[in-house]
This record gives structure tokens, sequence and C-alpha cells, in this order.
């Protein structure tokens, strides 16, 4: 049998096995906390782009033989 | 000031979790009987609570979001989902582990193992809802409301429903030794579990004022098994015979019987083992402690990146 799975020294590589996946996850929630927080920070500073007055579009109908369009003031 | 403070928590729950983590392999004894198999349970135990946690958290941030119409409320109740999923997924595959180890098989359709799936499909469809909406508005009323119908089924899924089963390999006693244990009812030919062994009930047979049981016992891991005869004695209404487990310290009894039904309720005797127990139910606290701040902290993180592609998606829409 391969000494790695003897009880004893198995127990052990377990251990190391799963503190290296809890050290790896912390690590991502460290810097996954820290990037949202950047970016949270950035858009409160960031002031909110105002929404632009609706476009009003006016129809002019045009009669060549009268010249002026009408509607138009 | 705070987000100092909230780091150096953070930081101590990596310290503490790694803790639990050396805890789990190398200070608790072995469970008698099962090996390093049973370490699992220190992870298995604390996933399975966080997520019944995680789900509670969802159902009452849906109810806000019903009540007041926050989209932050809709956020939290989302990320809580989501990470209550994650932990129920943990539970399973951990208690799949331990189930192929001690029972020889990963899933076998178990009442817990079916009660949990169901639960899982349940909050999957939570998410295709979600998923499938394209309105804001109605993702988030769908989505509360669906929420709060779910959270319904999961104190029947994980606790009344795999109580109600008359066989169950989960083990139904408590897991560690000397713990009170309420014994299993079989009836002739039926398969059932006390604490980690799987036990068949073959017979019952009187005799004088004794009934003697014939009961197969199955070691962890189905590597052996051996044909055990604990009996009954009517008149005192007591266990009379008491075989020990093979190799073990533990007995096996029949606490009841009832001979009209040919059922009879099966029990462990259990030494307990004094101070080993308190270290196993120490770590057992610490590390559902430590899983409830990761699930807090799971849950804050993507709450925020929730809110914050709201707020971007809500830019993008102001500037087109």
């Amino acid at each position: 049998m391969s000494m790695a799975l003897e009880a004893g020294v198995a127990v052990y590589i377990a251990l190391i096995v799963a503190l290296a996946v809890w050290a790896g996850v912390f690590v991502y929630l460290w810097r996954l906390d820290a990037q949202s927080r950047e970016l949270q920070r950035r858009l409160e500073q960031q002031p909110a782009p105002e929404i632009s007055p609706p476009v009003s579009v006016s129809v002019r109908q045009q009669r060549p033989d009268l010249g002026e369009p009408r509607g138009a003031e | 000031m705070a987000a100092t403070r909230t780091r150096v928590a953070h930081l101590l729950l990596g310290i503490w979790m790694a803790g639990v983590l050396v805890a789990m392999f190398v200070v608790i004894p072995q469970y008698e009987g099962l090996g390093n198999a049973g370490r699992i349970i220190i992870m298995h135990v604390p996933t399975a609570w966080v997520s019944v946690l995680a789900f509670g958290v969802s159902a009452t941030f849906s109810a806000l979001y019903l009540w007041r119409k926050k989209p932050e409320d809709d956020d939290r109740a989302l990320a809580a989902a989501e990470c209550g999923f994650l932990f129920t997924v943990l539970a399973t595959v951990t208690g799949a582990i331990f189930s192929q180890v001690v029972w020889g098989i990963y899933w076998n359709w178990d009442p817990r193992q079916t009660s949990i799936f169901v639960l899982l499909l349940i909050y999957a469809g939570l998410f295709a809802l979600r998923a499938a909406l394209d309105n804001p508005d109605q993702k988030r009323q769908l989505g509360a409301v669906f929420s709060l119908f779910a959270f319904v089924t999961v104190p029947f899924l994980i606790f009344v429903a795999p109580r109600m089963a008359e066989s169950t390999l989960h083990p139904n006693c408590a897991f560690l030794p000397g713990s009170k244990c309420d014994g299993i009812e079989l009836s002739e030919g039926r398969i059932g579990l006390l604490g980690d062994r799987k036990v068949q009930l073959l017979t019952l047979e009187q005799q004088g004022d004794q009934v003697v049981a014939q009961v197969i016992v199955s070691e962890p891991g189905l590597a052996s098994e051996a044909t055990l005869t604990p009996s009954f004695d009517v008149a005192k209404a007591a266990p009379a015979v008491m075989p020990e487990f093979p190799g073990l310290r533990y007995r096996i009894k029949v606490q009841n019987v009832d001979m009209a039904t040919g059922v009879a309720r099966l029990n462990i005797e259990a030494p307990g083992t004094g101070a080993s127990d308190l270290r196993t139910r120490l770590t057992l606290l610490a590390s559902t402690l430590g899983f409830t701040a990761l699930f807090i902290w799971m849950y804050q993180i993507r709450a925020r990146l929730l809110g914050i592609q709201w707020q971007l998606a809500q830019r993008q829409g102001a500037w087109q």
C-alpha cells in the first residue's frame, strides 16, 4: 500500500488539501468583497446621469402653392 | 474605521475556520467503529443548518419586499436564496460521501436524500422563474411570492418528512456517543439504521416470557455482517439480552415489541465517551458558528453585487 494511503498519513494529507481549499475560497471572497466595495464607492461618488427631457417633435405640412408651411408660427 | 473592523472580523473568520478544519482532522477522536469517515459530520451538519437559516432569511426579505417594495429587499432575498442553495448542495454532497463510506452507496433515494433533492428542485424553480421574466417588477413580485411558498416546504422537507419514514439509512439517533436515541421500529424483513449500522430484522420468535429477535447487523461500508439475537422480556416489559455490536462497546436492544403486528423497536445502548465527546461537541459548535458567519459574509457580498448590477442597469437605461 502507498504510504500516502496509510490511515495515519492520509488524515494529514486530507487536512492539508482541506486547508488549501479553504485558503482558496477565503482569498476569493476577500478579493470579491474588496472589489465590490470599491465599485460601490465609485458608483456613489459618480453622480447619476440626469435623464434628458423628452424630445418634442412638430409636424409641418407644406403646400407649395401657399408658400408658407401650415402650422408654422 | 468600520471597514477596518469588518476586515479584522473576516480575517478572524478565516483563522477560525482553519482552526475548525484542524480540530476536525486531528483534535477530535475517531468516531468509534467508523474511523476517519465520521469526521465529515463536522461539515455536513452545519451546512445543513445554514441552508435552513439562509432560506429563512430569504423568505423574510421576500415578505419585506412585498410590503415595502424596496429593490434592496429583493436583492437580499435573492442573495440569501442563492447562498442557501449552495449550502444545501454542500450538505447533499457531504452526506452522499458519508453514505458511500458507511453504507457502500452514494445515492439510494433514502427519504432524507429524496426530501433534500425535492428542496433543491424547488429553489432551482425559483431561479428558473426569475431568469424567465424580463420585467424587473414582475420578476421581483413573483420571485418574492415563490420564495415565501418555497420556505413553507423547508421545515417539512428537512425536519418532518424524513422522520415520517418507517425506515431510513440517515442516522435517526444523535450521532454522538452517549446521546439519546429513539431507536427504530421495524417489521420482519425491513431494513433500517441504528447509529452507523445497517440492521435488518429477520424474525421475532416468542420463547416463554421472552421474545427473541434475529437481527442482521452490517458493518459500516458493508464490509461484513453478523447475526445478533437480542430479546425482550414481555413479563417485565423490559429488554432482556443485549448483545454487543461486533467489535464495539455499543449494545443492541429490543426496546418494545408488538407480536400482533410483528413490529419491534430496536435501539442502541451506548456507553458514551466522556471528555472526547465534549471535544466533538465543541468542534461541531465551532463549525456551526463559523459556517453561519461565512454565510453572512457571502450573503452580504452577493447582495451588494446585485445592488451594483441594478444601479448600473438603471444608469444604462437612463443614458439610452
